[in-house]
């Protein structure tokens, strides 16, 4: 039973796979449409080149802080308007704006303020925020009122009733949060890079293919993306179930 | 020091609930609240619990160390019958206590499972054996024995009979036999209004 989908997906993939090569095939020009084939080959020289590691290092170094800077902000923030109303009102305009501003609004305008190094966190910790800290704050509204209640009358303490009662219940809102976040990260962080064009980071190497014209080694970096985001993703989201009790 | 309830009234929306409801349950005494669904039986050990705000009257003289078995189970579906219980006592009751009194209700061979895979019965044990270990100066007890056997029922009265020596208890039930197990005053409530 559970190798069925992932066989599904594979042939998906697969079948993808084949017409992305047949469409490369019949349009016949690289610098429109480059084969899958072609961008394979290309990702393995770049991954043999002596920089390659350390770009994708330095690139998943600032927009993972970035995340991790906003999971951290977001659920703190989301426990005090949990508990205190008058915090969610607070940061109401606050979130109602980040979430509504076009990303690329925020990041010409930070690049007034910040290094372009410091760019790429800062974005990934905006537009994670605002999904870290409503995704929480709804499920700490929704906590179980009943349990709440027997844990009052037992005068149960804070720390044990955030790990029996929220955190049990938080769990799918912060699998969730962490999902839609993660992508979002990258997406974010990488169009703050081409713009920003930090030295040495993947999204400088992307503002390098477009200037080129170089459409293999774009769309192997964007593989690239894709590959380190998707793998940090599962990564994540399992280390955070098994740390979470996810056996239960 | 005496509970005393004096012209307690309590609405829902337009519903009243209870009206001018007085009552003194004394000190280290057992009280069996008993009358029909919707008298108000629960809504009043909700607002000596302290949960429920009434709207006129006055209550006075409960203990603030309190412990309850709630109409629902109000167990955390996700952990053991042992976790569910130190989440109420802390490092207060040890590993091997919590143990030996689950065993007490019948409930050793289960240890090791989370509480989601208990039947109704069995969740209604551990809602006792948590009222009990938690400890405090007065027991509010909302319908203890539902969903269990007679032989569970009677293993539990006297478990709960033990572990309530000397304090006061006040009980909801709408059944006499379940009265009669856990002894002490009945007061009869009216029809709701």
């Amino acid at each position: 039973m559970l190798r069925r989908p992932r066989l599904g997906k594979a042939l998906a993939a697969a079948l993808a796979l084949l017409a992305w090569q047949a469409a490369a095939m019949a349009l016949g020009q690289e610098l429109l449409l480059v084969a899958p084939s072609k961008v394979a080959l290309r990702l393995l020289v770049l991954a043999g080149e002596a920089g390659f590691w350390k770009t994708v290092l330095s690139s998943f170094a600032r927009i993972i802080s970035g995340f991790l800077l906003a999971l951290a902000a977001g659920s703190l923030l989301a426990a005090a308007a949990g508990r205190l109303k008058a915090v969610e009102t607070l940061l109401w305009p606050w979130v109602i704006t980040i979430k509504s501003v076009p990303v690329a609004s925020f990041i010409i305008l930070c690049l007034i303020w910040l290094s372009s190094r410091q760019l790429p966190v800062f974005i990934a910790f905006l537009m994670v925020f605002p999904v870290v800290y409503s995704n929480l704050l709804e499920g700490i509204k929704s906590a179980d009122p009943k349990l709440l209640e027997m844990a009052k009358l037992f005068r149960v303490p804070l720390l044990r009733r955030v790990k029996y009662i929220y955190l049990p219940h938080l769990r799918p809102f912060i699998l969730s949060a962490c999902g839609v976040g993660l992508g979002l990260a990258w997406k974010a962080g990488v169009t703050a890079e081409i713009i920003g064009i930090p030295a040495g980071s993947i999204g400088e190497r992307l503002y390098e293919a477009k200037v080129y014209l170089d459409t293999a080694d774009l769309f192997a970096w964007t593989v690239v993306i894709v590959l380190v985001s998707v793998a940090f993703e599962k990564a994540f989201v399992r280390l955070l179930t098994l740390l979470m009790g996810g056996r239960r | 020091m005496d509970i005393r309830i004096r012209s307690l009234y309590k609405y829902y929306g337009d519903k009243r609930v209870l009206e001018d409801f007085s009552a003194t349950f004394r000190e280290k005494s057992s009280v069996c609240l008993m009358g029909p669904s919707g008298c108000g039986k629960t809504t009043l050990l909700g607002i000596l619990m302290g949960l429920v705000k009434y709207d006129a009257g006055l209550v006075e003289g409960v203990p603030p160390r309190k412990s309850a078995v709630f109409q629902e189970d109000r167990l955390c579906e996700d952990f053991t019958a042992a976790e569910n219980i130190r989440l109420v006592t802390g490092k207060r009751a040890p590993e091997a206590v919590i143990a030996e009194q689950l065993s007490l209700l019948g409930l050793g061979a289960s240890l090791s499972i989370p509480v989601r895979e208990y039947s109704g019965g069995m969740k209604r044990r551990v809602a006792i054996a948590r009222a009990m270990l938690a400890g405090g100066d007065i027991y509010f007890l909302d319908e203890p024995f539902k969903g269990l056997d007679a032989e569970n029922r009677r293993k539990a009265a006297e478990y709960i009979r033990e572990h309530t020596v000397g304090k006061t208890l006040v009980a909801v039930t709408h059944d006499e036999a379940e009265a009669a197990l856990l002894g002490g005053e009945i007061i009869k409530m009216g029809g709701s209004v």
